[in-house]
């Protein structure tokens, strides 16, 4: 069939011009699969080494700034000199250093909020969550939900806004969905009536023109009055 | 002229406070459980913790039998309150409950012994009455406290943070250190207790002799001019001014508790009386802590979930194995899923017997117009009720 020699022909053109770029960027004719891959291997671990490095770094840069706002003393500034062992920490209340905070020994600095922030987001969120926990086995489940349940607490206790509970994220959810559909029925309504409105007009004026049109027949279908003339004393 | 009947505000001092400012601050209830039922003295000590949480607190809160803490939390929302101190009595001792609201978690503690302002004033030789003191809030600080999360000891975290989330935050850029004027002292002892303690700040310059100091003060009273009838020389005044030796005891200073500050700008005493090289020094302030009280010495007995009961997340005497807290988890999910259920059948109840009372009227409606088609008709003596008896 022709369909099938077209392809070959095809084919052998295709064959050709790689083997003339070949030739022209002097590439050696056997290509060692084995090596490619063993150096792109090579390469990915270079690169996750150098991530590694990195991390280090900003980690190791955190500390210093923390070590800078730190406020901890030993206890021969105060007045606990028999006591060696037990070392006096002093802690402050919240410290503001610009737009960061320094509470509980951690410099928390300020960046963006992570994770959801809508209400839609939030839910599907912790859908995600319960799933994986879910497919966890029963040790590691107890552990992540005790974890969770400290931080949960500690963050009630700053006065963060959590979204953690399903019921009520559900409850905002259909409250919004109403509102939403509130406002698009009332637009839809003001859609309508904007277009009824419109017609009615539209309507109104067809009708005057019409009546202008008749009038003017009207008049014209009557002979016109002719004027007398004036008398001249 | 500027807007003829406008009413004038006044910019310097009545400034008005930035929303998201004021929102940060936390704000605070202390109330007695039971109004007067705790007694005479933690009522007293009521009075004084609010004087302590000064100015972020309702300092005039009336309690009554009647208000349950329900009602103060439902409260908390609209006031702004972030915190309720709650003062309990049991027949054994006093107790201290500290609720974040409107959602917990709430942190128990057992208040083992307390001494009231009023006390500790009359412990001392010369007690100082606080000003203008309780127009700021006082520099909390803490020692021995816990500070990151452990996996062994989250509770002491959490306690940290509660502690610090009391009180506004200090920026250290703005904040002025003259503002500070008070310091509320939480110590934690080796048997867990925490020491409770309230100071005032005051300074004194160092290194100037008591009479100049006298002057430095500067206030317009007659009383802060010398008296210098008995002196021949200024130099007898400045030396041995008032009977004493200008220096300083050994016993008034205690050199750790000197610090330097950058001088501000001189007042027009202080340029008069001191030299160019001395204004350029830092000044030197000897600080001096008074305690005003109250004193209190707590222990944590118990951290629960919510503001009001909830799963006890922590407890200093119950310790409970993970049957035991799985069989708690299954109880509380059980009450929770009886508690829905109840809820559900009383919407339920509540919507059928509205349903019914419609119907009823409406029944009566129908009634009433029937009758006056009947009454029409000429049936006069048709009646609603018969004289059966």
């Amino acid at each position: 069939m022709e369909t099938t020699e077209g392809k070959n022909d095809l084919r052998a053109k295709l064959a050709e011009k790689i083997q003339t770029f070949r030739s022209q960027r002097k590439a050696t004719e056997k290509v060692d699969r084995a090596l490619l891959l063993q150096r792109r291997k090579e390469k990915a671990k270079a690169r996750a080494e150098a991530k590694k490095l990195a991390k280090k770094e900003s980690k190791a840069k955190q500390e210093s700034k923390v070590a800078a706002y730190d406020t901890g003393n030993s206890s021969d500034n105060i007045a606990d000199e028999e006591n060696d062992n037990h070392k006096s920490t002093i802690t402050y209340g919240t410290l503001i250093v610009g737009d960061d905070k320094f509470s509980n020994g951690k410099l928390k600095v300020a960046g963006k909020k992570r994770g959801p922030t809508d209400v839609f987001g939030a839910l599907k969120h912790l859908e995600a969550k319960k799933r994986r926990i879910e497919s966890m086995d029963e040790e590691k489940r107890r552990k992540i939900e005790e974890s969770d349940k400290w931080h949960r607490v500690l963050l009630q206790a700053e006065g963060k806004k959590l979204k953690d509970n399903e019921q009520l994220l559900k409850k905002s959810i259909r409250r919004k969905e109403k509102e939403k559909k509130k406002s698009s029925d009332a637009w839809k309504e003001r859609k309508d009536n904007e277009k009824k409105a419109m017609l009615m007009r539209q309507q109104r004026r067809e009708e005057n023109l019409k009546k202008r049109r008749e009038s003017k027949k009207s008049k014209k279908g009557k002979a016109p009055k002719k004027k007398k003339p004036s008398k001249k004393k | 002229m500027g807007g003829i009947g406008k009413k004038r505000v006044k910019k310097r001092t009545h400034l008005k406070a930035d929303p998201i400012q004021e929102a940060a601050i936390p704000k605070s209830m202390v109330i007695r459980s039971g109004a007067s039922e705790v007694g005479r003295s933690l009522s007293l000590l009521t009075r004084d913790l609010r004087h302590m949480m000064e100015p972020h607190t309702a300092i005039r809160l009336k309690e009554r039998k009647a208000n349950k803490i329900k009602d103060y939390l439902t409260m908390a929302g609209p006031l702004g309150v972030t915190h309720l101190l709650v003062l309990s009595r049991t027949d054994n001792n006093a107790n201290l409950r500290i609720i974040r609201a409107p959602r917990g978690p709430s942190l128990h503690f057992r208040i083992h012994e307390y001494m009231l302002n009023k006390d500790v004033r009359r412990l001392q030789k010369n007690p100082k009455s606080p000003t203008t003191e309780f127009l700021t809030p006082p520099l909390l600080v803490m020692n021995h406290f816990n500070q990151n999360s452990s996996k062994d000891s989250p509770h002491e975290a959490l306690l940290t943070t509660t502690f610090q989330n009391m009180f506004p935050p200090i920026s250290v850029q703005h904040t002025n250190i003259n503002s500070v004027k008070r310091v509320l002292l939480l110590n934690r002892r080796d048997d867990g207790y925490i020491d409770l303690r309230h100071f005032i700040i005051s300074t004194k310059p160092v290194g100037i002799s008591r009479p100049i100091r006298h002057l430095l003060k500067g206030e317009k009273k007659d009383s802060d001019i010398p008296d210098l009838h008995n002196v021949r020389d200024i130099s007898d005044y400045v030396l041995h001014g008032d009977g004493i030796s200008g220096a300083a005891s050994d016993s008034e200073i205690e050199e750790d508790a000197t610090v330097e500050i950058d001088r501000p700008v001189p007042t027009k005493t202080e340029e008069n009386l001191l030299s160019a090289s001395q204004l350029l020094k830092p000044k030197q302030q000897a600080i001096k802590l008074i305690e005003i009280g109250p004193r209190m010495t707590l222990e944590l007995i118990k951290i629960t979930e919510d503001a009001m009961g909830g799963k006890v997340l922590y407890h200093s005497h119950v310790h409970k194995s993970k049957e035991e807290i799985k069989q708690q988890d299954n109880f509380h999910e059980q009450s929770r899923a009886l508690k829905e259920k109840r809820k559900k059948e009383q919407d339920e109840n509540v919507r059928r017997k509205r349903e019914n009372k419609k119907r009823r009227k409406d029944q009566k409606k129908e009634g009433i117009t029937s009758s006056n088609k009947n009454d029409d008709s000429g049936n006069e003596g048709s009646s609603a009720y018969s004289d059966t008896e």
